[in-house]
C-alpha cells in the first residue's frame, strides 16, 4: 500500500523562505519536523500533519469531557488533554448563582460527560469551558470512543463528507469532538461496532491512500455479512 | 599471579564474535504497550530494555509544576531479573543519579516550552542488562517520546565506546565493560550535531579520547538510522 513521505523529529523539510506552520521549528536557517508526520506546503507555509498527537485546547472547539471533579462554584472536567478544564458553576446556574443556596453536587456529579465548548484558554491558566449554546449540555444517552485527535480531520473528511458517508451506511449521528472523544447516537449495537470498527481503521490508516474507499468497503462488508447471516 | 583475560584476539575479533567497531544486533518494537502514549522494546545484543512515556499530564503534586515549561520525570530502573545475581528491587544510587543523567540528555531535545505546568513521565525499565544499559535507555526512551507525539528538536541515539586491550572498541558487552580499561558511554543528536550526554569511567590518553568520540559518533549514527527506520517503518506497515 503506497503512502506519504513520512518525516520523524529533527530531520530538516527546507531551508528556503518558508513560514513555519504546526509541527515544525526554525533552527538556524533549516525548517524542521519536531512531530513524526507527513510534511504539507501551502503557500509559503511548511507544516507537518503529526501521525500520533494529544489534544491542545483551542478556543471556540467543541470538545466532549468527563467531569472529573466537583467543587462549590465549579466543576473540573477531563477533556483528555494535558490541561483539565474549568467549567465555573455561573455557566450552568445563571448569574444568580449563589455558593450558599446552590449546590454543584446536586447538579452535576463525577463522571457526567458533557458537550461542552472552549471559551477560554493561554497555557497560563486552565482552559474554561461553556455549556450553554445550541446542542451543548449534559450527554444523556449515546456511546463513547476515543480516536487520536491528529486523525479527526480525516475523519471528518472535505466539507464533512467522511462523516456523512458513515452516518448514513450505519444510519446514526456521531458528534466529533476535537479533542478525539466521539459521541455516537443509535440504538443498535451492531450499528455502534460498525462505527467503532470503522473509526479504527481510519485511525490506523488515514494516512495511506485511497482511505474512502476503503471506508466504503469494510461498511459495506459488514451490510453483506448481515445480510448473509439472516438469510441463513 | 593473575592472568589477565584476552578479549581480542590476533584477528581483532571480540569475544561475541564482532570486529572492533561492530555494534550488538538491534531490534526496535514499537508500541509494545497498549496503555501508554508511547513505547517501545529496544534489545541490543542480550539488553533488553522498554520504555514507556506517558503525558504531558496535569502535575501531581502541584508545587513541581514549572511556570514556563512541562516537567520530565525519568524513572530509570533495572528489574530484579535483569542482572545474573539477582538485584534488589529497591531503587539504588545508581539508578537514581541514571535516571538524572537520562533525564538531563532528553531535555535538550524535547520542547518542554510548549506545555508548560504539565509532566512527561517517560519509564524506563531494564529487563535483561548486558552493559551500555544507559545510553539504550536513552535511544530507547526518545523513540517512547517521538511514538507518544512529543515535539522534540531531534532524536537522541546514543552508543558507548570503550578502550579493550588496548584498542578501542564499540558497544562493549558485559565482560568487555567490567574487565576493558575504559567506558565512554555517548549520547548524540544527529540532527543537531550536538552530544547530550558524555561520561568516562577509567584511563584514556587525549589521542585515544579523540579516537573514541569519533567512532563513538559514528556508532550512533548508525544507531540513528535504525530509529528512523523504525519509526517510518511502523507507519508504513499497518497491521491488520
Amino acid at each position: 500500500m503506497s503512502g506519504k513521505p513520512i518525516v520523524v523529529p529533527g530531520e530538516i523539510l527546507t531551508s528556503g523562505y518558508y513560514r513555519v506552520g504546526e509541527n515544525t521549528i526554525k533552527l538556524d536557517n533549516s525548517i524542521i519536523a519536531t512531530k513524526v508526520g507527513i510534511p504539507q506546503t501551502k503557500g509559503n507555509t511548511i507544516r507537518v500533519i503529526a501521525l500520533k498527537s494529544f489534544y491542545i485546547p483551542k478556543i471556540h472547539d467543541l470538545i466532549i469531557g468527563v467531569v472529573s471533579e466537583v467543587y462549590y462554584n465549579m466543576w473540573r472536567v477531563n477533556i483528555f488533554s494535558p490541561y483539565v478544564a474549568v467549567l465555573p458553576a455561573v455557566d450552568v446556574f445563571g448569574r444568580r448563582f449563589d455558593p450558599t443556596k446552590d449546590n454543584t453536587l446536586k447538579k452535576m456529579d463525577a463522571g457526567t460527560v458533557l458537550k461542552a465548548r472552549i471559551t477560554f484558554f493561554d497555557r497560563t491558566q486552565d482552559p474554561v469551558i461553556t455549556i450553554r449554546g445550541e446542542g451543548l449540555g449534559v450527554i444523556e444517552k449515546g456511546f463513547i470512543t476515543y480516536v487520536n485527535p491528529s486523525k479527526i480531520a480525516k475523519l471528518i473528511g472535505k466539507k464533512g463528507n467522511m462523516l456523512q458517508k458513515i452516518e448514513q451506511l450505519t444510519n446514526t449521528k456521531i458528534t466529533v469532538g476535537q479533542n478525539g472523544v466521539i459521541l455516537i447516537e443509535t440504538q443498535s449495537i451492531s450499528a455502534k461496532d460498525k462505527v467503532i470498527k470503522t473509526i479504527k481503521l481510519i485511525e490506523r490508516e488515514a494516512h495511506l491512500s485511497n482511505l474512502g474507499d476503503r471506508v466504503t468497503k469494510i461498511l459495506k462488508e459488514d451490510e453483506e455479512n448481515e445480510l448473509e447471516k439472516t438469510t441463513n | 599471579m593473575s592472568l589477565k583475560k584476552q578479549l581480542i584476539n590476533e584477528q581483532g575479533i571480540r569475544t561475541d564474535g564482532r570486529g572492533i567497531d561492530d555494534l550488538r544486533p538491534i531490534k526496535i518494537t514499537l508500541g509494545y504497550l497498549a496503555h501508554a502514549n508511547g513505547s517501545v522494546l529496544y534489545e541490543q545484543g542480550k539488553n533488553k530494555i522498554l520504555a514507556a512515556v506517558f503525558g504531558p499530564s496535569e502535575v501531581h503534586p502541584k508545587h513541581a509544576e514549572l511556570p514556563d515549561r512541562a516537567i520530565l520525570r525519568v524513572r530509570y530502573r533495572m528489574a530484579p531479573f535483569s542482572t545474573e545475581e539477582r538485584k534488589s528491587p529497591a531503587p539504588t544510587r545508581r539508578e537514581i543519579e541514571l535516571s538524572m543523567v537520562i533525564r538531563n540528555a532528553l531535555e535538550s531535545v524535547v520542547l518542554t516550552e510548549l506545555f508548560p505546568r504539565t509532566a512527561i513521565d517517560i519509564f524506563i525499565e531494564v529487563l535483561q542488562a548486558d552493559a551500555g544499559t544507559r545510553v539504550a535507555g536513552v535511544t530507547a526512551a526518545a523513540l517512547a517520546l517521538a511514538d507518544a507525539g512529543i515535539p522534540m528538536k531531534g532524536i537522541t541515539a546514543g552508543c558507548a565506546v570503550g578502550k579493550v586491550d588496548g584498542k578501542i572498541v564499540c558497544d562493549l558487552n558485559d565482560i568487555e565493560d567490567k574487565e576493558g580499561e575504559a567506558d565512554m558511554p555517548i549520547v548524540y543528536i544527529p540532527t543537531l550535531g550536538k552530544i547530550s550526554l558524555l561520561q568516562m569511567d577509567g584511563l584514556m590518553t587525549q589521542e585515544e579520547f579523540k579516537q573514541a568520540l569519533s567512532k563513538a559518533i559514528n556508532s550512533a549514527m548508525k544507531v540513528y538510522q535504525l530509529q528512523v527506520n523504525a519509526l517510518k517503518t511502523k507507519y508504513i506497515k499497518v497491521e491488520r
